[in-house]
């Protein structure tokens, strides 16, 4: 099976799961109790208000036709308009989701930069002294309460040394980017910005490194023993004996088997570094869509939610296509059974 | 460094110790070994013999935190690997040394193209263009009888078969042209006809180039067919050596006497083999004098020495035995006295096949209709009598194993009848089929993996017992006792872990769980398979005991002729899920009437012959998704004529039970083997 046809037939599943996800909260946003027309008008508004408002959101239409409508507007991109803030959700979305993929791609790249080369190193140098360095860093990983370990970044390298900012996308003085992607350093380096491209860099490094460091831990553990397994394997051996260097047999020819396990860890990596974002962001005051969904789900802001639900399983869908991509790029077997 | 100057390989007095938790295992004490150019070696030993371990320190594979050497000297075209560092010995890997393993389904990297695995040792050695290293890739692909070598250069590993990968494997160990090849058990993966194939390959591709061979294996036959000068190894040492037909004619050490006396192909058919007592001893501690005085028949008080490697004939055939050369050879087999097996088969069918079909989906459309259909048994025709054994004989793939499966209730066939006593087994509910299936039992390959580590011996013998609703341990203990001691254990031990048994004793016990419940018919796939040939003696003769004493009837499934000669009443061929030949051992094996048995025949290794295995043409089996027309053996067919193309139905062949799937089965000319 090609790429193509596996990329066809997941976007045909999207629409499925697209369908799904908005019947689910669409059912449940009507079940909970609580009135948002009532709440939209104010506690001192008369029925008489309460029930024009109600006409005006559709809320006097049965279900089936509120879904309808609803539906038919998501399918132009617009979610309606968030009863918190009174913009458009679309337009909240488009704000502060980019932050929160920028943070969390950082987190992933740097997770992932750092434990691939460090969870070889431990595999081959097992039981020596830097394979019990890297398991001391993986397990500290592991068990490190993210606030915790942000809150101590700060503390050290703001506070105490003051050489790295600890809140925000950007230093005060600079304007964001012109927005194109919505991720202040690919838009600024595209634009050539190069005072915002330092300043959103150096705004990344704490949060990234607080939010990274858990599944940094998770992928050298998970790379060392996939690297252990595949240096057993007979293949290893074939390629030893055939004279390559060590180089090329552990790079060229274990660490792509080793790979091909990780991928999917890796990939529900970036499904947990979004909710982790939600934390991450609240210590770094990082306007993101963590501390935006916090917020319209205490005032029940029914439009946001189901926005953001929409976009969010839109996004998991998809780095699920990729991770398979990438499984199909890694492992040809996979191109030939799936 | 001087030992044999002549010498491509010289080992000389090597040791070598594996440090464990435990201390230290001796694996190699004092090996000697040449290999000189242009000649092929054997290297033969059963496991733990030392022989793989040696193999892999001729070019130092052995990872070196693992092996620690101890003595002695190793040298290679004037190198002394012991002392020469890692760089300079991956430019002597694959160069001037190359080796294969055994197997080759794992031997390949599964996610790089075979072209560029085999590019990449030829450009790691020489300089010379992406070009030129395909293009010599793809000649040697030619020469290693690979069809479409272009195709395959771009094929992943898993789109080949095992025994192109093979080829794939030996292609790129030929690649720079080495001076020895190293062969670790290459063929032992393999069925018998694409062993023919790969070793035919060997041997012709080693002439051709002048590449001399050390060939690990613990097939005697094998080396009988291709060794101009074979080593025999035990415990870490040598114990004999000598030019092949000499070594095999007229062994000097009693370990290798006995050897071949326990081997099946040269006792007469359901004796009792001559199997050697006890076991290897464990290496832990250092063994002076000789390693086999405490198996040996010819022990005495000086066996205690160390004997010297002394050759007290031919210049050549040595021996490390104080009295090498005079102790006779073991008498000649085939001339003990035969006597009536006790157990006589009856012919009243205890389980009965009748058009039985099996198909398994492959792959399911989205409304779950499977897109096609791998055929596994195509319309067998089979009775099972009571108290005999039935062979069944033929390569991966032909539907052995799913025969049993239909045979033990496990599978439902597609379509066709199974009758057990007289009772179809598909007019039986789910309660019935599991009390039916009582008198079915199994007994698989590896007893490594078929048995619970965690479960002590008792519990995995009487687990069937449990399972049918005995719950008293001390009913279940006592049971476990009468069965060790039926299949020649201790019944003390039966508060042991299996991984305090040797491999045979593992057999023994899976073979006494499968008798905990008195079935009717055991299954036994493969049960020697995984086992040395001198435990394979073990295990068979206690197979052949049981079923005399306690009337059982087998079927007995392997690739292995020479066992199945042995221990079978009747044997059925089977080939691509069809029975194509069936009768009696000696009927179907000594004297075959399908063209089909008798290439699957003449391609097994003869340790008496002088003939060297005819190779079939490397052909891989055809799908048993699309089913060829006619005669499913057609295409390889050399007795290919008019009528093949019509569907073949199994007809007796003279008037005897004799049956054969072939419409010349008179037409074929006798059957001549020695």
């Amino acid at each position: 099976m090609s790429f193509l046809s596996i990329i066809r037939r997941r976007l045909i599943f999207l629409v499925f799961v697209v369908f799904g996800v908005t019947v689910v909260t669409f059912v449940i946003s009507h079940m909970i109790p609580g009135d948002p027309a009532r709440m939209m008008a104010g506690d001192r508004a008369t029925n008489e208000i309460v029930e024009n408002m109600r006409r005006q959101l559709g809320l006097d239409q049965p279900l089936w036709r509120q879904y309808v409508t609803y539906i038919g507007q998501v399918a132009q991109g617009d979610f309606g308009i968030s009863i918190r803030t009174q913009r458009p959700v679309i337009d909240d979305i488009k704000r502060f989701f980019p932050a929160t993929i920028e943070l969390a791609l950082a987190a992933l790249i740097f997770a992932v930069a750092v434990g691939i080369p460090l969870g070889v190193l431990s595999a081959v140098a097992k039981d020596r002294w830097i394979d019990q360095i890297s398991r001391t860093i993986s397990v500290t990983g592991i068990s490190t309460p993210a606030f915790w370990l942000g809150l101590l970044l700060i503390y050290l390298f703001y506070g105490r040394l003051g050489i790295l900012p600890g809140s925000g996308r950007l230093a005060s003085g600079i304007a964001p980017p012109t927005t194109i992607t919505g991720f202040y350093t690919v838009d600024s380096l595209l634009t050539f910005n190069w005072p915002a491209l330092r300043s959103s860099l150096i705004h990344l490094i704490l949060p990234a490194l607080t939010l990274g460091f858990v599944h940094l831990g998770i992928v050298t553990r998970q790379i060392r023993s996939a690297m252990l397994e595949v240096l057993q394997e007979d293949y290893v051996r074939t390629a030893r004996a055939s004279g390559l260097p060590r180089r090329t047999v552990l790079f060229g020819h274990a660490l792509r088997n080793a790979l091909i396990p990780s991928v999917t860890m890796i990939g529900l990596a970036f499904g947990d570094l979004l909710y982790g974002a939600v934390l991450t962001e609240t210590v770094f005051a990082w306007p993101g869509m963590g501390n935006y969904v916090v917020q319209s789900i205490t005032a029940l802001d029914f439009p946001a939610i189901m926005g953001f639900t929409v976009v969010a399983s839109t996004a998991y869908v998809l780095l699920n296509l990729s991770v398979d991509l990438v499984y199909m790029w890694l492992d040809p077997q996979i191109r030939e059974v799936s | 460094m001087q030992a044999g100057t002549d010498s491509i390989v010289s080992v000389d007095d090597l040791s070598l110790v594996f440090p464990t938790y435990h201390g230290d295992v001796r694996a190699l004490s004092g090996v000697t070994l040449d290999v000189r150019p242009g000649e092929i070696v054997g290297l033969v030993g059963e496991s733990g013999s030392g022989k793989s371990v040696t193999a892999m320190s001729v070019i130092r594979l052995l990872p070196p935190g693992m092996a620690r050497f101890t003595g002695g000297s190793l040298s290679l075209l004037g190198h002394d690997m012991l002392a020469i560092g890692e760089r300079a010995l991956e430019d002597i890997r694959g160069k001037d040394a190359s080796m294969i393993f055994q197997e080759p389904m794992s031997a390949l990297n599964p996610t790089i193209r075979i072209g560029k695995q085999i590019v990449q040792v030829i450009r790691q050695h020489e300089a010379i263009s992406e070009a030129e290293a395909k293009k010599r890739a793809a000649a040697l692909l030619g020469e290693m009888q690979v069809p479409d070598a272009a195709r395959v250069m771009r094929n992943y590993p898993f789109e080949l078969s095992g025994g192109m990968r093979q080829r794939v494997l030996i292609a790129m160990a030929f690649s720079c042209n080495p001076s020895v090849l190293i062969c670790d058990e290459p063929t032992t993966a393999l069925d018998v006809t694409v062993q023919a194939q790969v070793l035919a390959l060997i041997r012709e591709r080693a002439r051709a180039r002048g590449t001399a061979v050390l060939f690990i294996t613990h097939d005697l036959a094998v080396v009988r067919q291709l060794c101009d000068r074979v080593y025999v190894m035990y415990a870490g040492r040598m114990v004999e050596e000598g030019r092949t037909a000499d070594l095999l004619a007229h062994p000097l050490h009693p370990y290798t006497q006995a050897l071949l006396r326990s081997l099946p192909e040269l006792a007469e058919p359901k004796q009792p083999l001559a199997a050697i007592p006890g076991t290897v001893p464990a290496l832990l501690t250092e063994i002076k004098g000789c390693a086999f005085r405490w198996r040996c028949a010819h022990a005495v008080a000086r066996c205690t020495e160390t004997p010297p490697f002394v050759s007290p004939g031919e210049a050549g055939h040595r021996a490390a035995c104080w009295f090498a050369g005079e102790i006779a050879p073991p008498t000649p087999a085939r001339s003990m006295p035969a006597s009536v097996a006790a157990g006589e088969a009856t012919s009243e069918a205890l389980v009965r096949l009748e058009g039985v079909e099996v198909g398994f989906p492959l792959g399911r459309s989205w409304l779950g209709r499977p897109k096609a259909m791998v055929h596994a048994l195509n319309g067998v025709d089979l009775e099972i009598r009571a108290g005999e054994t039935l062979g069944i004989v033929g390569e991966s793939g032909c539907g052995k194993s799913t025969l049993a499966e239909v045979v033990m209730a496990l599978q439902k066939p597609s379509a066709g009848r199974i009758t057990f006593d007289g009772v179809d087994l598909a007019s039986l509910d789910t309660a019935a089929l599991r009390t039916v299936r009582r008198n079915f039992q199994v007994v698989f390959q590896d007893p490594q993996s078929s048995l619970d580590p965690r479960m002590p011996v008792w519990r995995l013998i009487t687990e069937p017992l449990y399972v049918a609703g005995e719950r008293s341990s001390r009913k279940l203990k006592a049971r476990a006792e009468e069965l060790m001691r039926q299949v020649g254990l201790r019944a003390d031990q039966i508060g042991r872990y299996p991984h305090e048994f040797s491999g045979g004793q593992r057999q023994r016990i899976a073979i006494a769980r499968a008798l905990a419940l008195h079935p009717k018919l055991v299954v036994l796939d493969e049960p020697t398979s995984a086992l040395d040939v001198s435990v394979q003696a073990q295990v068979l003769n206690i197979l052949m005991e049981l079923q005399a004493s306690l009337g059982l009837t087998y079927l007995f499934i392997s690739h292995n002729v020479a066992v199945v000669r042995h221990i079978a009443d009747r044997v059925a061929v089977m080939y691509l899920g069809q029975v194509v030949e069936l009768g009696t051992a000696a009927e179907v094996l000594d004297n075959p009437r399908h063209p089909y048995t008798r290439t699957l025949i003449g391609a097994v290794p003869k340790l008496s012959a002088d003939t060297e295995i005819a190779a079939p043409a490397a052909v891989d089996l055809p799908s048993n998704v699309n089913l060829p027309e006619g005669c499913f053996f057609r295409e390889r067919c050399a007795f290919k004529a008019a009528g093949c193309e019509k569907p073949q139905a199994l007809a007796p062949w003279q008037e005897s039970g004799h049956q054969v799937r072939c419409h010349r089965a008179a037409e074929l000319p006798g059957w001549a083997q020695a």
